[in-house]
């Protein structure tokens, strides 16, 4: 179904000829998404019915005021990743945002930026640098949008425990709300700048995303304000070596290791104490142990080898228990103090460092990689893709637990050959803002044209997320379509609250929302 | 039945009250919003006494206005508007749970900032502390109006340390925010370990912000977690004293993205001493030795090293002075910091300390960032001098707010509330000056009282934002009808 012709003019009207098409081929870049798989079958999800290329707020409004006018849905895209970024459903106009790429501004000294939707984490974090700052980057990679991570998406990365959470990170926001009118929240409402998002009154960031974002389904983010945290590296970061094994000089005011434990309560209680000690810039389980044998091979084949040698001679034991962590500090003072605190937790925790690790040039290419965020191509490259699943935020403990029951739900899909063998054990995750609260989510690798391997991954995602209620493992961060009707009941209806906001604000449902809430009911829910 | 009979089935006999001192109790506070009685007070004890009485409001049309914090009140937001039954949680006192190895302890309304701190001690634990509180000011109440706290690092998000709540909406439903929804009650998330830290969700919308900052609107809290924080072992206070704001502002910037010292705040000299001295004379008399500007910094050691973080801190935080020109000291005056920090750590001694002057106080706050409260504190002094209100009599405190990308700025205006006259020229002084101070940029984030009305006009998208919000939440518009825009 084409646009109609008066339509397609009134939007070629609002974006200009050059910033509009309905051909297959350019719509088709946009179906073919990570994970399309588990939706439709195929790497493709649904096409959209023409894509706009928005320049700035006002290109945004009047796109989305016509919409209201004639019945036709809509999703933003800026740098999307993932199916819940994707349109649903016939005549679903797709707007990229990636015209809108500016940093508008870095306060200094209130430590803060101003971003469009296309900004990237690399692009930022560069520009702050410069500064003596920093930003947080989500697992995702340093190429994803900094408002999507901010204001619609998750926000897990693994600086947390210095740079905190994407939902807690973002001030100030410019909202095109689904009926087309702008909302500017907080400080930028009454005039005052972009310092915060919250009042006068009730904080409608409440609205705007919870854990996770809305997906898409309550409108177009245009800027965003997001906290800026210290950075105590020079103004540039110099790249030495070829990826994937680049590395960076570790400045002085960094120290990098890799720690290994006895248990996973010892791991535990480590990490507890390294979050009231205050420590750390890094801090996470980034090489679990599924990981260890993917760093340097380039085939499934190589990697099955690598898992066995490893696994034969032992070494994969040191890294069954093991977290990375940097420390950075503003002085050699600081510095010493942080070293010294966490000798006295590895020492009270019965943990130590992976000797092996220590080298400079694996410590280089670890330090560029987590600073930079750069490690997600791995779980691509073994078996072709990946799905994650529990990974609830909550405290470090339920964290562990969760992880504990995903490796044992793993190992039955592993056994029955339908995800890939990396040993069971693929939970990546960090802690948050000082150790405030944390994540451990279990990550599955899968052949996504394999009809056994498909299913058996769905199958996967499923009982996992099943097992998040059987079990009270928190609320997971995978997505899934209809995650709201599914996990509602169990989670004091809070999708029927959602489908009143989505009503409230979208009354003529023109939003995109197959990844938010549906405005009805489904049958038999 | 009558009205106060089935408030009575509800809350029981003796917690059900219409004498006239009673309602007359309620029926105004310290600020300028008008007067206006309750019918009845009730005193539920329980969420299920808090959840009959919301939807025994929606069957009757009757106003609840929740009030968690015990007299005095100053922002008007206790005051009924339109009438209606004060819903007084004070009874609801209980310390449900506290974690240590979370640090996070789970609160009912009634309970105050000194009945926790003594418990959290006990565990090695403390609060971060909204400044000199009043003693019969409830945690839950400070952290759902967003009140600063003394420790900008800790304060990740405004919203902070406010975490998980359970909340009666306005519709009478039953809601628990954050990880405490579910999946599983609370004592199946215990045993998996989870401790209610996380305040964000379920899922895909922050409950939680929506009740927060809403005076009541939204529905009423009956138990929330908080953040806590360590117990220090040592701490070791400084003060920067200055002439001028100006020049503290980029040392305390440097602080703040150093991360040094845990309490960092900024005082004139009338406030400081209004929180340490017992009298007016004092007052006034610590007031005219002190330096115009005080920053007060303090670091802290907790159980890890706690020699020696302060040593490296304070010789970071003595060098970053060096290096802006400041001079931190351990005592101006004759006042020692560690007087300061007791002040500082611990609720107000009575009378209030805002209330210790002159017997009343009138509040101007609002958010800015730091390095335009020199505009604003001009502009304060300007117009007090215009309507003739002594500027030695006005008291400022500049908050850093989440980890420094923001500022609490506040104007604290004496007065002597039995003398009429006084009151009327403070009463012009405090609309004039808010206008003004809005005007200039300053943002009334939490709009108590008459600032509702100026804060929203500014930001009529929001106002209406709210009501589709408030549509959702209490559609009959019981709660506390006439706050805010709604």
């Amino acid at each position: 179904m084409a646009l109609r012709g008066n339509v397609y003019r009134i939007l070629e009207d609002i974006v200009g000829p050059q910033n509009i098409s309905e051909e297959p081929v350019i719509l088709d870049t946009y179906a073919f998404q990570w994970l399309a798989e588990t939706i439709s079958g195929t790497k493709f999800c649904t096409r959209p019915e023409a894509v706009l290329l928005p320049g700035n707020v006002e290109e945004v409004q009047a796109i989305i005021k016509a919409c209201n006018r004639y019945g036709i849905r809509y999703k933003a895209f800026s740098t999307g990743w993932g199916p819940w970024n994707t349109v649903e459903g016939e005549g679903v106009l797709q707007l990229d945002l990636r015209r809108m790429n500016r940093i508008l501004e870095i306060d200094e000294k209130n430590m803060y930026a101003v971003v469009e939707p296309y900004v990237i984490g690399s692009q930022l974090q560069v520009e702050a640098m410069r500064k003596g700052l920093n930003c947080h980057l989500i697992g995702a990679g340093a190429n994803t949008s900094i408002l999507a991570s901010a204001t619609s998406m998750a926000g897990y990365g693994l600086t947390g425990i210095f740079t905190g959470y994407s939902n807690c990170n973002v001030l100030a926001v410019e909202w095109v709300l689904p009926d087309g009118e702008v909302l500017r929240l907080g400080s930028l409402g009454s005039g005052a700048g972009w310092f915060g998002g919250d009042g006068p009154g009730p904080s409608l960031r409440g609205v705007m995303r919870g854990m996770i974002g809305a997906l898409g389904g309550l409108g177009v983010f245009t800027k965003c304000g997001v906290k800026l945290y210290p950075w105590y590296g020079p103004p540039t970061t110099p790249i030495e070596g070829i990826h994937p094994l680049d590395g960076m000089p570790i400045p002085e005011s960094f120290r990098v290791h890799s720690l290994t434990f006895p248990s996973w309560e010892a791991l535990a209680d480590a990490v507890y104490r390294i979050g009231e000690a205050e420590i750390g810039y890094v801090m996470g389980r980034a090489l679990p142990p599924g990981l260890i044998p993917a760093l340097n091979v380039g085939s499934a084949t190589e990697y099955a080898q690598m898992l066995q040698l490893v696994s034969t001679e032992g070494m994969m034991d040191e890294f069954k228990y093991a977290i990375q962590i940097f420390l950075g500090a503003n002085s050699a003072r600081e510095l010493e103090y942080q070293e010294r605190a966490l000798e006295e937790i590895l020492s009270e925790s019965g943990g130590k460092i992976i000797l092996m690790l220590e080298e400079q040039s694996v410590k280089n290419i670890l330090f560029r990689h987590l600073i930079k965020s750069e490690g997600i191509s791995r779980v691509f490259q073994l078996a072709g893709t990946f799905a994650t699943s529990l990974g609830a935020g909550t405290s470090w403990d339920a964290a562990v637990a969760s992880s504990k029951f995903g490796e044992q739900l793993k190992r039955k899909y592993i056994e029955r050959g339908a995800i890939a063998d990396d040993g069971g054990d693929l939970a990546w995750g960090g802690a948050y803002q000082h150790g405030r609260f944390g994540h451990l989510e279990e990550i599955i690798m899968y052949d996504f044209q394999d009809a056994d391997s498909l299913k058996g991954a769905d199958e996967y995602v499923e009982e996992s997320a099943q097992a998040t209620i059987e079990k009270s493992l928190g609320q997971p961060i995978s997505i899934v379509r209809g995650m709201a009707e599914h996990f509602g009941p169990t989670s004091c209806d809070y999708h029927i609250w959602m489908r009143r906001i989505k009503k409230a604000f979208d009354p003529n449902i023109t939003a995109d929302p197959s990844f938010y809430i549906e405005p009805e009911q489904p049958p038999g829910k | 039945m009558s009205e106060k009979e089935e408030l009575v089935v509800i809350v029981g006999d003796v917690n059900v009250s219409d004498t006239p001192e009673v309602l007359e109790s309620y029926s105004r506070d310290e600020s300028f919003v008008r007067q206006m009685k309750p019918q009845f007070v009730a005193r539920p004890q329980n969420a299920d006494e808090v959840q009959e009485m919301v939807k025994w409001a929606n069957r009757t049309g009757t106003p609840l206005i929740p009030v968690s914090s015990g007299q005095p009140h100053f922002r008007g937001d206790t005051v009924p508007s339109l009438g209606g039954v004060v819903v007084d949680l004070s009874r609801m006192k209980r310390i449900i749970r506290i974690n240590r190895r979370n640090r996070v302890a789970m609160v009912e309304p009634g309970v105050t900032f000194a009945e926790l701190q003594s418990e959290l001690k006990e565990e090695g634990l403390r609060l971060p502390m909204p400044l000199c509180p009043r003693s019969s000011k409830s945690v839950i109440g400070s952290c759902l109006e967003r009140e600063s706290t003394i420790i900008p690092k800790y304060q990740w998000d405004i919203s902070d340390p406010l975490l998980c709540t359970e909340v009666v909406f306005g519709t009478g439903d039953l809601f628990r925010t954050g990880e405490a929804a579910g999946p599983g009650s609370l004592e199946d998330q215990w045993a998996s370990g989870q401790a209610q830290t996380n305040p964000m969700g379920p899922f895909q919308v922050d409950f939680f912000r929506l009740i927060q900052g809403a005076q009541g609107t939204m529905g009423i809290i009956t138990w929330a977690t908080v953040k806590c924080e360590l117990l220090p072992r040592l701490q070791k206070p400084f003060m920067v004293a200055s002439q001028r704001l100006e020049d503290l502002l980029d040392f305390t910037y440097r602080l703040l993205w150093a991360r040094l010292g845990d309490e960092l705040l900024i005082l004139n000299n009338y406030n400081l001493a209004a929180i340490l001295a017992e009298d007016p004379d004092d007052i006034k008399a610590l007031r005219d030795t002190l330096p115009p500007w005080v920053l007060i910094v303090c670091v802290a050691g907790y159980e890890r090293l706690p020699q020696e973080r302060v040593e490296y801190q304070e010789k970071d935080v003595m060098d970053t002075a060096q290096r802006f020109g400041v001079e931190p000291v351990t005592a101006i005056q004759g006042v020692q910091g560690s007087n300061v920090l007791e002040a500082l750590s611990t609720v107000s001694a009575e009378p209030y300390w805002k209330l210790r002057y002159k017997g009343g106080c009138h509040d101007i706050f609002f958010l800015t960032t730091l390095e335009k409260t020199p505009e604003f504190t001009t502009c304060m002094y300007q117009m007090a001098a215009t309507a003739g209100h002594p500027s030695t009599d006005i008291g400022i405190y500049l908050q850093p707010q989440i980890q420094g990308r923001a500022c609490h700025c506040e104007f604290n205006l004496s007065c002597d509330p039995g003398n009429p006259k006084e009151v009327e020229k403070v009463r012009h002084l405090f609309f004039n000056a808010s206008k003004e101070l809005m005007e200039m940029g300053g943002f009334f984030s939490r709009p108590y009282g008459p600032w509702a009305e100026m804060a929203y006009s500014r930001d009529g998208q929001s106002a209406m934002a709210l009501r589709k919000v408030k549509g959702i939440f209490d559609p009959n518009n019981v709660m506390n009808p006439g706050k805010l825009c709604f």
